[in-house]
C-alpha cells in the first residue's frame, strides 16, 4: 500500500461503514414500515400517498445510497444528501436518538467534504477519462 | 458519444425511477395515511390488573395523558414520553392505540425496552 493509498484510509473506514448503517436502515423500513410511522413528520399525512408508500420510497432511497456510498459512486453528493438528511431527523426527533444521529450527520458530512479515496468508482472513472 | 459516467448516472436514475414507481403503483393503503390495523394478540390475562378496551385506551391518546396497549396489556406511558431513547414523537404517536406492531417492529426481542415497557402496565386489554 503506497502512502497516498494509507492516506485514504480514514475516508475509506468511514464510506463503508456510512453504508453499512443506512443498511440497516433500509432494511428496516422495508421489513417492518409500519413501526417507522410515529417517527414521520406530521405533514405525511397531508400526503396523497400513505405512510407505507412514503417509508418505502425513504427506504428505497437509501438502499441505493448505500450502494452507490459501497461502489464509491458520486460519493461526496451522495454522503451530503444523507448527512442532511440524518440532521434533518436528528433535529426533529431529539433525545439520545437525535444526538447519535446527530454524530452520524456530521460523519456523513465529513465524508462529503474528502476527496474520493483510491477504491471509488470516482477516482477510477476520472482516471479512465483522463487516459482517453 | 456520452462517457461512462453519464451512462451509470443515467442508469442510477432509472433504477431509482423504477423503484419509486414500482412503490407508488403498489401503494394500495388507504387515504387515511394508510394506518395498519394490527390485530391485538390474545395474551395471558393478569387477574390482578384491570381490564379496559380498545376504546378506553383510546380516550388516553395525548401526550399529557398517554396509555397504549402492546400485546393484550395495557400501558400508561404518559411518564415515559419525556425519557424515550428514540424520541418524543415516536411514544406519542402510539398514544391512543395498538402499538403491537410498532414495538415489535422496533424493539421485539430486546430485553431492555421490554423490561421498561412491562413497568408502565396498567391492565388487560379486553373487547
Amino acid at each position: 500500500m503506497t502512502k497516498e493509498q494509507r492516506a485514504d484510509l480514514p475516508l475509506i473506514v468511514l464510506r463503508y461503514g456510512m453504508a453499512l448503517v443506512f443498511v440497516w436502515f433500509a432494511w428496516a423500513q422495508f421489513a417492518n414500515p409500519s413501526a417507522w410511522f410515529s417517527f414521520l413528520p406530521a405533514f405525511t399525512t397531508q400526503l396523497p400517498i400513505s405512510q407505507t408508500a412514503f417509508v418505502l420510497l425513504n427506504a428505497w432511497l437509501e438502499a441505493v445510497a448505500v450502494v452507490l456510498l459501497l461502489a464509491g459512486f458520486w460519493t461526496r453528493p451522495v454522503a451530503a444528501l444523507l448527512g442532511l438528511h440524518l440532521l434533518a431527523i436528528a433535529a426533529t426527533a431529539g433525545g439520545p436518538i437525535g444526538v447519535r444521529d446527530f454524530g452520524l450527520g456530521v460523519a456523513a458530512i465529513a465524508l462529503a467534504f474528502g476527496e474520493a479515496d483510491f477504491l471509488t468508482t470516482d477516482r477510477c472513472l476520472t482516471r479512465c477519462e483522463a487516459k482517453v | 458519444m456520452k462517457s461512462l459516467r453519464t451512462w451509470l448516472t443515467l442508469g442510477v436514475v432509472a433504477v431509482i425511477v423504477i423503484g419509486v414507481a414500482f412503490i407508488l403503483v403498489n401503494d394500495k393503503d388507504d387515504a387515511a395515511g394508510g394506518a395498519v390495523v394490527t390485530p391485538t394478540t390474545p395474551a395471558v390475562i393478569d387477574p390482578n390488573l384491570a381490564s379496559y378496551t380498545l376504546a378506553d385506551v383510546a380516550k388516553h391518546a395525548v401526550a399529557t395523558d398517554c396509555w397504549t396497549t402492546v400485546e393484550g396489556k395495557v400501558y400508561n406511558v404518559t411518564s415515559w414520553i419525556g425519557n424515550h431513547p428514540g424520541g418524543q414523537r415516536a411514544i406519542i404517536g402510539m398514544c391512543g392505540i395498538d402499538a403491537t406492531a410498532a414495538f415489535d417492529g422496533q424493539h421485539g426481542g430486546q430485553r431492555r425496552p421490554t423490561s421498561e415497557l412491562a413497568s408502565f402496565v396498567i391492565g388487560n386489554l379486553t373487547k
